[in-house]
């Protein structure tokens, strides 16, 4: 969730981010993704 | 336990990563080839320069062990792309800067623990330091540089890198990983 005083995008400009984001993600991508996810919480790191 | 394919010795769920610091004991690591050549200099890296690159924020130092041996270090920095180094595909509508990307700028594993899946792990968990900094600080792609005849091991399925076309002045080619979800 975006902070509050940062303007979300709108209308055409967040319909064409968002779609053309999504078009860029094949199914192994996501799936490496998650997997990559799951690697770090396992091994999370502090400074 | 969680093995990738190849693993085969190593429980890879069980590596412990501690950040390098100047009590590290890394006498035992040994990041050379197999004929114990030191052709890219990684030896004298993690041995005489790592510290300094971290003392100086240009690059932090992890160490990997398994049970209380050291059998990985990497190294990240903060890096960005510029628009000819990526493919016309990665092209965002409206935003004409260059991307910013989480530098894998070093991963050795010691020759006694090598093909044995420790490196493809520890890339997905590059990935996965980039995409929970990313939520702090802007991030789109993992960055990394390697030797044409490596390339192809970021390249697969596992890992989905992408080549640059873009030449470089040295002998390395740069690869990309995108680390956004639409999810």
């Amino acid at each position: 969730m975006l902070p509050e005083a940062i303007e979300p995008l709108k209308g055409k400009a967040a319909t064409e981010f968002i779609e053309y984001d999504r078009r860029q993600l094949t199914e192994a991508e996501k799936d490496s993704l998650k997997k990559a996810d799951a690697v770090y919480a396992r091994h999370k790191v502090a400074p | 336990m969680f093995f990738l394919p190849s693993a085969q010795a190593i429980d890879l769920t069980k590596l412990h990563f501690v950040k390098l610091s100047p009590e590290s004991n890394i006498s035992a690591l040994d990041c050379t080839e197999d004929n114990g050549a030191d052709p890219l200099g990684l030896q004298e890296f993690i041995l005489k320069e790592a510290l300094t690159y971290q003392a100086e924020r240009i690059g932090v130092t992890y160490l990997v062990l398994h049970e209380k041996t050291i059998v990985v270090f990497l190294t990240v920095s903060m890096n960005c792309l510029s628009l000819e180094e990526l493919q016309q595909q990665e092209m965002i509508p409206e935003i004409k800067v260059r991307h910013p990307a989480l530098l894998l700028g070093r991963l050795v594993v010691d020759k006694r623990f090598r093909n044995l899946g420790i490196g493809t792990y520890l890339c997905q968990w590059v990935i996965g330091l980039a995409r929970y900094l990313s939520e702090l600080v802007g991030s789109r792609y993992v960055a990394l540089h390697t030797l044409p005849d490596r390339s192809g091991f970021y390249k697969g399925e596992l890992l989905n890198f992408t080549e640059s076309s873009q030449p470089r002045p040295d002998k390395k080619k740069l690869l990309y990983r995108k680390i956004t979800s639409d999810s």
